[in-house]
């Protein structure tokens, strides 16, 4: 453990940009956001942690208050992920792959431990079966400088999924500020160990150990809101409860909610000309899944924002023994509607059971008797679009 | 072999496109690298991703035996952009083709069984490569029922096969259409295939159901099983979903825990009977 002094982390960034590239949170408009910084402007544009609960940004440096203790609107999953990622082109001639390979090494800076973690549940998807070489390519050659988290808003409830504020998991080397001018450095992987040593400070001495842990309890207990996930019996008995059709309601299918999630990683393949490319998608669209002869199994809206849930919450964590969710709040924060998803998880529980023994009984009452799915008429307005 | 990146595909060439009926054409495609054609291999019931340049990519089951070496086969039904690009392909044009991909019918389970074939409409092409291995192999199984439904005498696929099948001893195949679509000089059975499935009520306890068709098909195939006491382990399906990757990571095609190209395309009823109402 590790004291580095601001100017010391300055320099090494200057250095890292003479050779490679740098992610990191830059004001836009009032808001944070993880950008590439710019090759001219360089660290001008970086917004530093404040530090300190309430402290000031040092004088000078930024005129305008900066939400720097604020979470990005943006995870960092783009960055591994990429929004729009050019496959191949495929002309009637011939198919040529257009992933690009010559990328150069990037320094990914003061990613909370909500988007971290969050990177740690992709890998689940993308280098687990079916390696994607472009993800892993991106993987190798980041390396991620995490930044703890002081103080959380109304929105955060990542202790409740298993992280927190000073979470660890997913970063090379993690950042504590103890005031706008000094970070207590920790080195997490060997990458983030090797590193550190080579950067110059002091090592962490009792004071400051102290200070680090005062700090930590003061974070988690900022974070009051919970999250409580029904176990998966409990889930699989209110999947047909008129509950999904009250809370979407107000839903817009905007998908703001899948592409501001850290761990969402749903995505469709189109053409543009004779590009082919992988661009996010959401479950929340009913093109999602619509086939191109018209059929679509799930043409309601209640049934999209139903399987939004309960692919985060029961289906992932069935596959991969973790839920698609790091509690990082931004699906709540930037909803239009102010659909509040911790609100409506631990909804669930207090909803009627059904128990599911009805669907086990398979077609031979239900092709005669479907379910009625009560609440669900008057609310779906995306199903006759 | 592989390609270098997982999404980009196989070259492979048109070598015949041949009418089906009037929405559906079966594509034969030989790859452009003799070192792929060489080393391509696959299992009844797994699928590909087809592309046409400018257009896009869709998910077509390969309907060729795996034993036919040095080309594939899809049959294609005219329904959205990527299908009439593929209707409209010149002879020797640039597919691209990604896969295979998904599980395979459970042939090794299914010897010594009594075997029922239930389809319907372009699902026979689902079949078709299994159907074609498991008479190339027909001492390995017991007695085969092919039933066959399309809505229309001329909605039926693969005339020659079905004219071959049944003409072949210790093989029955029965054909139907819907009401409405028989025409003069029709001589099979008229009425729904699940309809036409009980009257036949065919199998025991050492048969094994093999079905696919249209989703409202396999519904009601499946509740008729049901009904006539059929064990949803030995009822096996292929289920279609709107995929884009393949590969179990875009999402779509999820269902319950289950990726249908991934887990899937076949199943057995027991498999997801909790889930099928949310697909079909």
């Amino acid at each position: 453990m590790k004291i580095l002094e601001r100017k010391a982390l300055a320099d090494f960034f200057n250095d890292w940009l003479a050779e490679g590239e740098l992610i990191a949170p830059v004001e836009i408009e009032g808001r944070l956001y993880f950008r590439q910084l710019d090759e001219e402007k360089r660290l001008a544009q970086l917004v530093w942690p404040v530090g300190q609960p309430g402290a000031a940004a040092p004088s000078g440096e930024r005129p305008k208050a900066a939400p720097a203790d604020t979470l990005t609107v943006n995870s960092i999953k783009e960055f591994f992920f990429p929004r729009r990622q050019e496959l191949y082109e495929q002309r009637p001639e011939g198919i040529t792959s257009r992933v690009a390979r010559d990328e150069r090494q990037r320094l990914l800076l003061f990613a909370r431990p909500c988007d971290t973690r969050g990177l740690t549940i992709l890998d689940r998807v993308f280098l687990g079966q079916s390696e994607d070489q472009s993800y892993r390519r991106a993987r190798q050659i980041t390396t991620i400088i995490g930044l703890h988290c002081l103080k959380p808003d109304r929105h955060c409830f990542c202790t409740s999924l298993g992280g927190g504020p000073f979470d660890t998991e997913g970063m090379d080397l993690a950042l504590t500020p103890l005031d706008g001018e000094r970070f207590v450095a920790r080195g997490i992987s060997e990458k983030g160990k090797k590193l550190l040593s080579s950067l110059s400070g002091n090592q962490a001495g009792d004071g400051e150990r102290k200070r680090l842990e005062q700090l930590r309890k003061a974070a988690e207990a900022a974070i009051r809101r919970r999250i409580e996930v029904p176990d998966q019996q409990a889930m699989a008995k209110r999947f047909d409860s008129p509950y999904w059709g009250e809370v979407s309601k107000t839903c817009l299918s905007c998908g703001i909610c899948s592409y501001l999630c850290p761990t969402c990683h749903c995505f469709d393949i189109v053409d543009e000309g004779y590009l082919r490319v992988r661009c996010w998608d959401t479950c929340s669209s009913d093109t999602f899944t619509r086939m191109a002869a018209g059929q679509n199994p799930r043409k309601h809206k209640y049934t999209r924002y139903r399987q939004r849930i309960y692919h985060k919450f029961s289906y992932f964590k069935e596959n991969f023994d973790t839920y698609s969710c790091v509690g990082c709040g931004r699906c709540t924060r930037h909803c239009p509607v102010k659909i509040d998803i911790a609100e409506i998880v631990n909804g669930i529980a207090s909803t009627s059971a059904r128990d599911p023994a009805g669907k086990a009984a398979g077609f031979a009452g239900a092709a005669t008797t479907r379910p009625v799915r009560a609440g669900t008429k008057s609310t779906d307005n995306g199903a006759k679009r | 072999m592989r390609p270098a990146q997982i999404y980009t595909p196989f070259a492979t060439r048109v070598r015949e496109l041949r009418v089906e009926t009037r929405d559906v054409k079966t594509l034969r495609l030989e790859f452009e690298d003799e070192r792929v054609a060489a080393t391509f291999a696959f299992e009844p019931g797994q699928f590909v991703e087809l592309s046409v340049a400018g257009e896009g990519e869709a998910t077509f089951c390969l309907a060729s035996s795996p034993e036919e070496t040095g080309y594939v086969e899809c049959s294609v039904k005219r329904v959205g952009l990527v299908t009439e690009a593929i209707h409209r392909l010149d002879p020797d044009a640039l597919v691209g083709l990604r896969g295979p991909y998904g599980n395979s019918f459970p042939l090794q389970r299914m010897e010594g069984r009594d075997l029922i074939f239930v389809a319907g409409g372009i699902g026979l092409a689902a079949l078709r490569s299994l159907i074609k291995v498991v008479l190339a192999e027909r001492g390995k199984f017991g007695s085969i029922l092919i039933l066959y439904g399309a809505r229309s005498v001329e909605d039926l696929v693969y005339r020659e096969e079905l004219e071959q099948w049944r003409s072949l001893k210790g093989l029955k195949t029965v054909l139907t259409v819907d009401p409405g679509g028989e025409g003069a000089g029709w001589k099979g059975e008229v009425g729904f295939v699940p309809a036409v499935l009980e009257r036949l009520k065919p199998g025991g306890k050492n048969s094994t159901v093999v079905t696919c068709g249209p989703p409202i098909m396999i519904r009601y195939v499946l509740a008729t099983l049901d009904k006539m006491g059929f064990d949803p382990q030995e009822v096996i399906t292929t289920l279609e979903m709107k995929m884009k990757c393949g590969l179990g990571h875009c999402g779509r095609c999820n269902v319950g825990p289950l990726y249908v190209c991934r887990d899937g395309p076949v199943f057995t009823y027991a498999q997801i009977r909790e889930f099928v109402e949310q697909i079909i």
